[in-house]
């Protein structure tokens, strides 16, 4: 709770405090808190093409600030726990809006086996309509993020599923509603996606930021497509830190 | 297991809980929905005239937290702009409370799984602390400040931007 009171705090408060005392210091330092403070900032809202999807406790509203024009999306069903790991973008196929979003089914003991509903703005007779196939693995509390090229990514969540593959990121196509999985670079040493690593979106490329905390330096990589549909990793940069 | 129904939110049944105090409240199914622990307590047939027991939150706090749930309960589909706006002023006067308290609502809120007080508990108590000086903050949370006169020193003069406070910049450079 700490960590979330903190990560609503401004950037000045915040470089401010790290004088507070060494513990303070160390938080507000680690990559996991940046992350948590750079998530807060946008974390109520997304936004695509002027569009904004903004959710509260129990609703998610699609806003048209332009127009000022608001719709609240459906509800969800009595059988669904709500779990706000939702998203938005224009399918470039058909040219409309979707919300995507995940749930819990209520009735799986324990709570781990997640699905996926899909909203079409626009349509007649709107509703939620469940992806073909529910995800292989549940995901985080996390906005999704949009890579260009209609795909979603999630971080699946290792706590309530062991066996998903270490590292993995769960993907959603768009346009078929199909879901796969990227593993991160094969040189990341990763037990998990931890604290030293951040997954994040760079002029709409997946790209992952790994903090190499022994050698001082950060690693960049962005996930591009190939042909044939091939998800390749690079590695786009490293930043060694100066070390006194 | 708790069967289907038709659709949510529409039940008038009205949930008793009981604070670890003794306490009885009273609010609509609605409003209770909106606690996760609450709403699965009732999905799966554990709401009963006895109430629910809630073991770590206490009277007064637990008043607080029917208030706002049968308040949000009450505003939930629907809104128009007038009536979302009034719902935000209705929070910032619900949570300004004194510290006691707002560490209790943190604390219940979070034990309830009311995610909306507890984002407007966490956003209270961030604005309360974070025009305040590290002193401050050491004296609120009883804090020792566990730096030598050396590195506090370093960290201010690395930061000095930071540390001025009291009146707005002049200018951004």
């Amino acid at each position: 709770m700490v960590v979330e009171i903190m990560a609503r705090l401004p950037v000045k408060s915040l470089v401010r405090f790290k004088s507070v005392c060494t513990g303070w210091r160390a938080m507000i330092g680690e990559p996991s808190f940046i992350h948590a403070h750079l998530r807060c900032s946008a974390s109520s809202a997304t936004h695509c093409d002027g569009l904004v999807l903004a959710s509260t406790a129990s609703k998610l509203y699609l806003l048209n600030p332009a127009t000022r024009d608001a719709i609240t999306l459906p509800a969800y069903g009595r059988s669904l726990v709500i779990n706000y790991a939702a998203g938005l973008r224009l399918d470039t196929v058909t040219g409309k809006y979707k919300v995507v979003r995940s749930f819990y089914y209520r009735s799986m003991y324990p709570i781990s086996r997640m699905g996926m509903e899909v909203f079409t703005v626009g349509e007649a007779d709107a509703r939620w309509r469940k992806t073909i196939t529910d995800p292989p693995y549940p995901v985080r509390w996390m906005t999704a993020l949009f890579v260009h090229g209609g795909h979603l990514f999630w971080c699946i969540d290792r706590r309530l599923c062991p066996d998903a593959p270490r590292g993995g990121l769960l993907r959603l196509s768009l346009q078929d509603e199909a879901f796969g999985v990227t593993i991160l670079p094969n040189s990341l040493d990763v037990p998990a996606l931890d604290d030293n690593v951040l997954v994040d979106v760079l002029h709409g490329e997946l790209c992952v930021v790994h903090a190499v905390s022994d050698t001082a330096a950060v690693t960049i990589w962005t996930l591009s497509i190939a042909g044939g549909g091939v998800w390749r990793w690079e590695r786009r940069y490293c930043i060694r830190r100066a070390v006194s | 297991m708790a069967a289907a129904t038709d659709d949510a939110g529409d039940s008038n049944e009205m949930i008793r809980v009981v604070s670890s105090d003794g306490e009885h409240f009273e609010m609509p199914e609605a409003a209770a929905n909106l606690s996760l622990v609450l709403r699965h307590m009732i999905e799966d047939d554990c709401a009963d005239a006895a109430g629910i027991p809630l073991a770590v939150v206490a009277a007064k706090p637990l008043a607080k937290i029917v208030d706002y749930c049968t308040k949000h309960a009450a505003k939930s589909s629907g809104l128009t702009i007038e009536e979302a706006e009034e719902l935000k002023r209705f929070d910032a006067e619900f949570i300004e409370v004194d510290t006691d308290m707002l560490y209790d609502l943190l604390v219940a809120a979070d034990f309830m799984g009311v995610e909306g007080l507890s984002k407007l508990a966490v956003q209270r108590t961030a604005d309360l602390i974070k025009g305040k000086t590290p002193e401050q903050n050491r004296e609120t949370f009883g804090i020792v400040n566990d730096f030598t006169p050396e590195e506090e020193e370093e960290i201010c003069k690395e930061n000095e931007w930071a540390f001025q406070i009291t009146k707005p910049p002049s200018r951004l450079c």
